[in-house]
């Protein structure tokens, strides 16, 4: 990182001398804008009242003692007389006590008005994530910006999709930490129209400080102006936005985001749909489809058709197509949503992408639909079989099987069927068998051994930082994938096995 | 407890046997003797307040979740943690018999109870070994790991039965997530957690067998392994320190006038059963 | 360690005129002493360098906010990132290894026996075990920052400490270690202090100090364990995955804020504690008065102890806790005010018609005063709910515990340093730049932490890399304040240096204080006492001693004239 140094020293100095004076002029709480905030204001003025009051007392009655009782020599005593007085000390115990019981009623008091919404507040939802805030409207509109109309009380419920966050608008008086996997609710009523931030205040992270949104008070009937801007999907700030874009937007208002994350995690309720778009989907009966722009058509409009493996049929609403066609009847809505998925996958293509965006004459490789066998566990040891399904639900979600067949298919890479022990020529005519530490390596470093007729590169060598990063290592979910190998392959052997369970006992 | 190194094998009268483990600080055996109690106590009240964030944790997951208690207890064998108990508490007791008699100054007496409290710390390691081994090979396991049921193979499959039976759960589920989720929300909050049991992944389970599972079971499993994993650990520490005693016993360290080491790590295994007995029914036995 | 060794060590054969510093030589003879001394000097060692890394790495926090985009980390997350690591490691470091274990590790270790008449603590090689996992911890806390350092803040909250890449389980196993560190100081204090009385020494004739460690001593061994669990859970969060604290796996972030808090809240007492005892003993001494209200001021140290367990909902407010939660935290926050205002008054009456001596250590102790009062009140204003709504996580909270931990424990701490130096070390050091030092101490730490009150105020969250421009005023001078600081410790550590080469030698009461731990040569033997000591009065009483010019310090005078009502008689 470089120092900035020189223009750092410039402000500094400027800052100092121009801007001293009207920074001394006020300190305190700011000015509040909400109608909890003169409430805050006399509780804040009270304590520090009382406590400014009891400070110079102490600060006084210390230097007055310093002073008056400074010792003359060495020897002399202080007066032995003055060693406990029970009067005094209860006087000075029950005094501090009354005061702050004064300053805990008045605190809760208020704080209860604070945390209560009224009822037939203005419902807006807020989300939050490393490191933005996105704000949901009643209709459905989607801004990073925060409006809220002058002299009514809005209520906000907030989630947050990763870590804590806290929503903090000091100018209106109100904080809420937002806790994953809880609502977390406030209520605001600003008395008029303003501008100001909106801060994150708990720690998130790398971007925390940059985690602020632009809160915009304005008079109700210019408020409900901004909010139907916004609810224009198609565009954003009076500019139009690309499909995707809006497939985005959808993709939040619609809760699609809900159950289909974006990030690749496992263990959603329906499949992520990062690197959907494009890839190979097996549904229950063990047939491989291409996730296509029809396929994708069809999923979200019909999803009682839906056969997709490891997900029961039944979970996901079909009311969407309704919703879908409300937004737009000519279906425009629907291709957003799926050019959306499309942009946030590496195995897009012509096929995947909705007809507006392809480009034309482009030759989509067919993609081969064979059937697939049941997996064979035979001849594994019993304590691998556990590791065998593990193996297999990584493989799903690493996306082995789309250049990968199961079944002894053709497929981009050599399938997987009867590979684990069987015999592999090399692109150097060398002859080796396809044993646990050749299977190891040619799934972390993919292109130091070729196998005869494949083409460097094409493998992607991510798959060994993201099973065995250098930080946190997991040959566990290697040895998986390996069981799930060998378990394919009639071949298997001992030399095969990952080393662990099984050949020690 | 002092050094022992001028430690012999002759009979030493009961004050020079005290005198010799006087430490250079204190001035009377009992001082010392004292002291030492009193700190073990303090220690053994640490214990108890390392156990207590965990039995927290299971009260508020507890009054959060009970469905998901309720529903997971059930996978847990009551019979084999009975035997668990039925096993600690015998070793609790020749622990007690085993302090009486360095006390009394008996050795043969000693090394035998000494012998028997170690036996039975194996045996509730055994019993209790097993059962992870079995809930291992079913998936009832913490975190992303509790996926029971998975078929494995046409042929092989092992697949998690309740051990017990009773507990009704399925009423409570609509109190699960009471306070936690607002329905109104436009933005449905992210899923909480794996879909409990990977039963999907089978054709032939419906899909109101998965409705029917409580959410999040694997969180009972991460507080069951977490309690009763760091009690295991205690049970091993125990079996250490026991050990030692027993080399010292054979070397006939102990007698009426110094008995502290047994009497501390008595106190210890005592602490050890006890809060077993308040596993046992909490994981097992309630529903 | 053979018999013959001990023997070695408790100076049974020792040379008149040897003090344990020379008694044993060579490095085997420190590594494995069992002396509490000698413990309790290598902890002061280790303290001072963890406190000195720790502030290097505060003078690059502010060094960083002199400028709104950042002086030294801007431009990117990664940046950032680097930024967190700082403060983080600052955080972890001044809490963890200085804060909690030196006041009671370094001073108690050296003190409490000398007070207590006895020879050492109740378990000398618990003591030293103790002070090895000091530096096991404090390791693992260096492994963890070499390896990558760890971007959570000392908090660790959930579910960010389970997501980061950062390396968090090793952070946490040192501070586990740590924490076992404290419970096995805080056992061997509350045995000894049971147990190891010299007779006569009855519980109401003991040293504020002893009962403010012995305070510290019940929440070290109750609170610590607490959060030795809590730290467990979050590794077997990151290394198995068990999902209690994380959302993401159905688990509760708010339940490990409660388990951390219910230790970490209690933990300010076991920093603060100490710090009130010292001023306590400095403050009679140098009024040469006993203490007024000694049970007072006895009872509140033991009810700030009790009540400190029950309000650390008060970090809690914001989270979603019930009103009806966050009603009963802010009222006992409100409650455990009282005992804390009682001593500041009776501190107060006890220089009330004193002979008061302006010495080095009593201007830090009125520093002390000054600084927890504003602490303390701003404390106030925090624990109100209402204000803690618009306060919460702000720079203001920021400014708050740092006059309350660097005012109050570090200024007190330096204080009784100051105060205990001659007894340590044997050696004076040079009062005037003593006393210049503790008035740029006390100008610099207000510099630094009067601003943060405002602009946390304002609007300005705590742990930001950046900041809005309309704050750069505040923080401006915060920075100048803080390097107002670190030239005041510098010069301190050159004037302490000096003396342990050139300085005068000390006599054995300098200070004319009338506790046991001055009543033998300065430095002690390794015995302590050559004869056990017996205590007949209370242990404040100034008016049977003179001092002697041609030693510099204070003799007994015998007979002891039976004067009405001198010291605290019980």
């Amino acid at each position: 990182m470089s120092f900035n140094f020189a223009p750092g020293a410039a402000n500094i100095i400027q800052m100092t001398t121009l801007k001293l004076p009207g920074v001394l002029a006020a300190w305190g709480l700011p000015h509040s804008d909400a109608v909890t905030g003169p409430d805050v204001q006399f509780l804040w003025d009270f304590i520090l009242g009382v406590a400014v009051f009891f400070t110079v007392l102490i600060v006084v009655l210390m230097v007055f003692f310093s002073i008056r009782y400074h010792a003359k020599t060495k020897n002399q005593v202080g007066d032995h007389g003055h060693t406990h007085n029970t009067a005094l000390e209860l006087t000075w115990s029950i005094i501090p006590l009354i005061l702050l019981m004064i300053m805990f009623v008045l605190g809760f008091k208020y704080y209860l008005n604070m945390d209560t919404p009224p009822s037939g507040a203005y419902k807006i939802d807020v989300q939050a994530k490393q490191w933005s805030w996105t704000f949901v409207y009643p209709n459905g509109g989607i801004s990073d910006k925060l409006y809220l109309p002058a002299g009514r009380p809005v209520r906000l419920d907030m989630t947050s999709s990763d870590v804590l966050h806290g929503f903090w608008i000091p100018r209106l008086s109100i904080q809420k930490d937002v806790v994953p996997g809880r609502v977390m609710t406030v209520w605001i009523e600003a008395k008029k129209s303003a501008r100001m931030w909106l801060q994150c205040a708990e720690y998130c992270g790398s971007g925390h400080s940059k985690m602020r949104a632009r809160v915009i008070v304005e008079p109700y009937a210019q408020f409900k102006k901004s909010v139907h801007a916004i609810a224009d999907i198609w565009k954003q700030n009076g500019k139009t936005l690309s499909l995707a874009a809006v497939g985005r937007k959808l993709h939040i208002t619609l809760g699609c985001i809900a159950c289909h994350n974006m990030t690749g995690a496992p263990g959603g309720v329906g499949p992520t749909w990062k690197n959907l778009a494009g890839s190979k989907v097996h549904d229950t009966n063990g047939q491989v489809v291409v996730a296509n722009y029809q396929y994708l058509k069809s999923a979200i409009l019909h999803p009682g058709h839906l056969k997709v493996k490891g997900y029961p049929r039944g979970i996901m609403p079909n009311t969407f197509a309704a919703q879908l066609k409300k937004i737009a009847p000519n279906g425009r809505a629907l291709d957003a949503l799926i050019a959306y998925i499309n942009s946030k996958s590496k195995y897009a293509n012509q096929q995947s992408l909705p007809p507006e965006l392809r480009k034309s004459s482009t030759t989509v490789q067919p993609s081969a639909k064979p059937k697939t066998a049941p997996v064979k566990a035979s001849g594994l040891p019993a304590a691998a079989l556990p590791f065998v399904s593990k193996g297999k639900v990584l493989v799903q979600t690493f996306g082995c099987t789309g250049c990968h067949s199961v079944t002894g298919a053709s497929g981009v890479g050599p399938t997987w069927k009867d590979l684990a022990g069987s015999a592999v020529t090399l692109t150097t005519g060398k002859v080796v068998t396809a044993d646990y530490k050749y299977l190891r390596e040619m799934i972390l470093h993919p292109g130091t051994l070729l196998v005869k007729g494949a083409t460097a590169g094409v493998m992607s060598g991510t798959y060994g930082s993201m099973l065995s990063g250098p930080k946190h290592p997991h040959e566990k979910k290697l040895k998986a994938i390996i069981w799930y190998l060998n378990s394919l392959s009639d071949h298997a052997n001992k030399a095969s096995w990952p080393p662990g369970v099984g050949t020690k006992k | 407890m002092s050094e022992n190194a001028s430690a012999t094998l002759t009979l030493s009268s009961p004050e020079e046997m005290a005198g010799r483990h006087l430490a250079h600080h204190f001035d009377t055996p009992q001082q010392q003797f004292d002291s030492g109690k009193l700190g073990m106590w303090l220690f053994l009240g640490t214990e108890f307040l390392l156990f207590s964030g965990l039995f927290c944790a299971y009260a508020v997951y507890r009054m959060l979740h009970p469905q998901i208690f309720i529903y997971a207890s059930r996978y847990l064998d009551p019979v084999s943690g009975a035997f668990c108990t039925l096993v600690l508490v015998t070793s609790g007791f020749t622990m007690a018999w085993a302090i009486r008699c360095a006390q009394l100054g008996k050795r043969t007496g000693l090394i035998i109870a000494l012998l028997l409290t170690i036996a039975g710390g194996f045996g509730f390691l055994a019993i209790h070994g097993y059962e992870y081994f079995e809930e291992y090979q079913q998936h009832l396991m913490w975190g992303t790991n509790y996926h029971p049921a998975v078929d494995l193979s046409p042929t092989q499959t092992v697949v998690a039965k309740p051990k017990a039976v009773g507990g009704s759960w399925s009423q409570l589920d609509a109190l699960g997530h009471q306070g936690y989720l607002v329905a109104h929300s436009n933005i449905a909050p992210a899923a909480i957690g794996p879909a409990g049991p990977a039963l999907a992944q089978s054709p032939a389970v419906s899909v109101a067998a998965v409705a029917s599972q409580p959410n999040n079971v694997q969180i009972f499993f991460g507080i069951y392994f977490l309690m009763t994993g760091l009690h295991s650990i205690h049970v091993i520490v125990g079996i250490i320190l026991l050990t030692y005693l027993l080399v010292r016993a054979i070397r006939n360290d102990f007698g009426p006038c110094y008995y502290a080491p047994v009497d501390f790590i008595g106190l210890y295994w005592g602490v050890v059963d006890m809060i077993w007995m308040f596993l046992f029914p909490l994981l097992y036995l309630i529903r | 360690m053979t018999t013959a060794e001990i023997s070695e060590h408790i100076g049974e054969h020792a040379p008149i005129g040897g003090n344990y510093l020379n008694q044993g030589k060579g490095i085997k003879s420190w590594l494995f002493t069992l002396d509490h001394k000698r413990i309790g000097l290598m902890y002061l060692i280790s303290g001072l360098t963890m406190f000195f890394i720790g502030g290097m790495l505060a003078m690059v926090i502010r060094t960083q906010l002199l400028v709104p985009n950042g002086l030294i980390f801007h431009g990117s997350y990664e940046a950032y990132k680097h930024y967190n690591q700082v403060f983080t490691l600052h955080g972890i470091i001044m809490v963890f290894m200085v804060l909690v274990p030196i006041p009671p590790g370094a001073l108690g270790n050296f003190v409490l026996p000398l007070m207590l008449g006895a020879k050492d603590v109740a378990f000398p090689r618990l003591n030293l075990l103790s002070y090895y996992l000091y530096i096991t911890g404090a390791i693992m806390a260096v492994v963890s920052t070499l390896l990558g350092a760890v971007d959570t803040g000392w908090t660790f909250y959930t579910p960010f400490s389970i997501q980061t890449e950062t390396y968090v389980v090793w952070m946490v196993l040192g501070i586990f270690l740590l924490g076992f560190s404290s419970i096995l100081t805080g056992l061997n204090f509350i045995v000894t202090i049971h147990k190891l009385r010299a007779p006569g020494m009855k519980w109401f004739r003991m040293p504020m100090f002893v009962w403010a460690s012995y305070a510290t001593s019940i929440i070290q061994v109750a609170a610590t364990p607490v959060l030795g669990v809590t730290l467990l859970l979050l590794v077997a969060e990151r290394v198995m995955g068990v999902g209690i604290f994380n959302s993401a796996l159905g688990g509760d972030p708010v339940l490990f804020q409660d388990f951390f808090w219910f230790y970490s809240h209690p933990a300010v007492y076991i920093m603060i504690l100490p710090a009130m005892g010292i001023v306590g003993e400095i403050i009679t001494v140098f009024s040469r008065k006993p203490i007024f209200g000694y049970k007072f001021i006895v009872m509140s140290s033991l009810a700030i102890a009790l009540i400190g367990f029950v309000v650390w909902g008060h970090h809690l407010f914001v989270n979603g806790q019930s009103a009806e939660w966050d009603a009963i935290f802010s009222f006992m926050t409100f409650f455990v005010a009282v005992p804390s205002a009682v001593k500041v008054f009776n501190w107060l009456a006890t220089m009330y018609k004193g002979a008061i001596s302006l010495s080095t250590p009593m201007l830090y102790a009125l520093s002390f005063i000054v600084l927890f009062t504003i602490g303390g009140f701003t404390g106030v204003i925090l624990g109100a709910l209402a204000t803690n709504v618009v306060l919460h996580d702000t720079y203001f909270v920021v400014a708050h515990f740092h006059y309350v931990m660097m005012g109050g424990t570090i200024i007190a701490f330096i204080g009784g340093l100051h105060y205990w130096w001659p007894k340590m070390f044997g050696k004076m050091y040079n009062e005037t730049l003593g006393r210049i030092t503790c008035v740029m101490l006390f100008i610099g730490i207000n510099l630094t932490f009067f601003p943060q009150f405002i602009v946390g105020a304002e609007g300005m969250p705590r742990r930001y890399a950046t900041y809005l421009p309309q704050y750069q005023l505040y923080m401006i001078a915060s920075t100048v304040g803080a390097y107002i600081q670190l030239a005041a410790f510098l010069l301190m550590a050159g004037y302490l240096i000096h003396s342990l080469v050139r300085g005068k030698k000390a006599p054995a009461n300098p200070w004319g204080a009338s506790t046991l731990d001055w009543s033998m040569a300065s430095p002690p033997t390794t015995g302590n006492f050559q004869e056990m000591p017996v205590v007949t009065q209370g242990p404040y009483h100034y008016d049977d001693m003179e001092y002697d010019g041609r030693l510099g310090g204070f003799v007994h005078v015998d007979p002891v004239p039976a004067l009405a009502g001198a010291g605290v008689e019980h």
